[in-house]
């Protein structure tokens, strides 16, 4: 999305400095745009955005942008690699996340504030998704039976393990104007895996099916 | 969700006599956490709703020397939570407090509705018309059962959801029943009933009749207890399994006598008086423990998605116990 913005952006500016000019009566590639203000680049001649709006006699302006496509023979994927530290009460079956440690190419960091939100969120989905939601269905009526949020399990923040955040890779202009990719999504894939692995690492179980909740630890363990 | 009056009865006589008169379609309804949920659910379908807060004298907890403590079945179970010597004298309460829910609901459910509250059983929670609703059949015996009851089960194969039960259990607490022929004081084991003797009600209570307090005696001197409950997230669900424990112990070397309670397992909170006997000077070490625990619960019958539970009332029970040591 920001690629597209930044074009809209982009398209408004244009329109701006071409009203600018008709104003200032100046060639639209003499101006210099700074802060809020259109210039002739000395400041004899100046006018500010507020200005120039008010001269236009317009509410609003409205442009659309997009986001460009893919550069050919030049692979724009989100890289990614997450560590699981868990502990794994063999009498309980319960599994506590201990630490996640992400590590992904996201190209440029535009605001950092909210891109470690979307860590965040993406982890505790895939958290989620490993250890506890489950849609439970009753097979002979095909009912579901798991139809609110209390006994459709989602974490709370209890179930909040530590979360270290690493951004790798920079800004690549091939890949678009901003030079960013995304990681909303990205953030949530390998979380679950790394789980089940660090399961494995810490008690030798294989687990196969999600959520890996405490019956199916005892079951393993038990052989029941 | 049914159209319902609301009505306000200012002491437990009128309540008590509205039920009567007003007969199956009256519900009582104290901090209404679970039975709102249930009418606009359509699961509960009364029509006149008599609700108790409005009834005075019976949200508190008195503290007495020589007949311990009483605690009044309007009392929010966040008051029993914070209160300071339930805290330094029945451990075991002041967990399982801590232990329910969220604290929102804490602050508003009840300790008369904790104790009286409704089934979790999702097909009973669900559109199912299963026995306890009235149908002929148990949806959960041959269908999804992971939190179904390990013993104690058929008809019907709940568990009982309340945390506070199970305390209360342990502590052999008493509840004061108030009906239109009096008070009566019966031991908290006799409140709750199997679905063998009756598959569409929990406890005993009768129309008209209505939890008015509950005691518990005083703790001797070398009385330790806890309240250990096994749930699948951090916080804000019902327990798989829990244990609660009530021990007198001499010297940190072994159990004069104890009780413990267990919740999650059957269709009402449970004791296996066999396993009370053994703790009567059973030695505090693991291997005596162990031995001990073996044949806990060995009258059960699992269900095709809840054999784990036993291996987990175990091994809690084992580390509760130890932990008390
Ligand atoms: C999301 C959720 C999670 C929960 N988690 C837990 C949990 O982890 N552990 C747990 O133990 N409970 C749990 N509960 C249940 C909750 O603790 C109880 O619902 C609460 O304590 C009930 O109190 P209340 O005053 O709101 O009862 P109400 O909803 O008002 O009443 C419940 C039932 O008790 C009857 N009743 C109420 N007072 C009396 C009385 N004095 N005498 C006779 N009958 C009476 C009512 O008629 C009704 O049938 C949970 C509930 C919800 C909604
Ligand atoms: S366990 Fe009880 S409440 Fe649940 S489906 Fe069976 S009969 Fe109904």
């Amino acid at each position: 999305m920001t690629p597209a913005v930044y074009d809209a952006a982009l398209q408004i500016r244009k329109k701006l400095l071409s009203a600018a000019s008709a104003i200032l009566e100046l060639l639209e590639k003499d101006l210099v745009y700074s802060e809020g203000t259109i210039s002739d680049g000395t400041n004899t001649k100046k006018i500010t955005i507020q200005e120039v709006i008010d001269k236009m006699n317009v509410r609003e302006i409205v442009a659309a942008g997009a986001r460009n496509e893919n550069p050919k023979g030049y692979m724009i994927n989100s890289f990614g690699a997450q560590f699981a530290e868990v502990e794994v009460d063999t009498e309980t079956g319960r599994v506590t996340v201990l630490k996640i440690v992400a590590a992904h190419d996201i190209g440029r960091v535009i605001n950092r504030k909210l891109l470690e939100n979307q860590f965040h969120g993406g982890i505790m989905q895939g958290l989620s998704y490993a250890l506890l939601e489950e849609r439970i269905m009753d097979e002979y009526t095909g009912k579901v039976l798991t139809t609110n949020l209390h006994s459709y399990k989602m974490p709370t923040v209890m179930d909040y393990p530590e979360i270290e955040v690493i951004t790798v890779g920079e800004s690549d202009n091939m890949i678009s104007a901003v030079g960013a990719k995304g990681i909303g999504e990205p953030a949530i894939i390998p979380t679950a895996g790394a789980i089940a692995n660090a399961i494995f690492n810490a008690t030798g179980l294989r687990m196969k099916s999600l959520p890996i909740t405490p019956d199916k630890i005892l079951n393993e363990i038990y052989k029941l | 969700m049914k159209n319902f009056q609301y009505i306000n009865p200012t002491s437990i006589k009128e309540a008590s006599n509205l039920m009567i008169s007003f007969g199956e379609s009256a519900l009582l309804y104290a901090g209404g956490t679970d039975a709102l949920s249930l009418l606009k659910n359509d699961i509960y379908t009364h029509s006149k709703i008599i609700n108790l807060k409005k009834i005075g004298g019976l949200n508190s907890i008195t503290h007495n020397k020589t007949s311990g403590i009483r605690i009044g079945s309007l009392t929010t179970i966040s008051e029993i939570a914070k209160d300071e010597t339930i805290k330094s004298e029945y451990k075991i309460l002041h967990e399982a407090a801590n232990e329910i829910a969220s604290p929102q609901l804490r602050n508003i459910g009840t300790l008369g509705g904790n104790l009286c509250q409704s089934p979790r059983c999702w097909y009973y929670r669900e559109d199912f018309d299963c026995i306890r609703k009235g149908g002929g059949e148990c949806y959960a015996y041959e269908g999804r059962n992971k939190f179904h009851c390990v013993v104690g089960g058929g008809p019907c194969y709940i568990v009982h959801p309340s945390d506070m039960a199970v305390a209360l259990l342990a502590l052999d607490a008493k509840v004061i029943i108030f009906s239109e022929v009096g008070e009566r004081t019966i031991p908290i084991n006799e409140l709750y009933v199997l679905p063998s003797e009756n598959s569409s009600q929990e406890t005993i209570l009768k129309p008209g009749e209505i939890i008015k307090e509950i005691l518990v005696a005083p703790p001797g001197q070398n009385t330790r207890s806890s309240y250990i409950k096994f749930k699948e997230r951090g916080a804000w669900d019902f327990a798989s399994v829990s244990v609660g424990l009530v021990l007198e112990i001499v010297a940190a070397k072994s159990i004069i006598e104890g009780k413990a309670a267990f919740g999650g397992v059957a269709p009402r909170p449970w004791t296996d008086d066999k396993f009370n006997k053994k703790l009567s000077g059973l030695a505090l070490n693991e291997t005596s423990v162990s031995e001990a625990l073996n044949s806990l619960l060995n009258d059960s019958e699992t269900l095709s998605e809840n054999a784990y539970k036993l291996p987990l009332v175990k091994n809690l029970t084992k580390r509760s116990i130890l932990n008390l040591a």
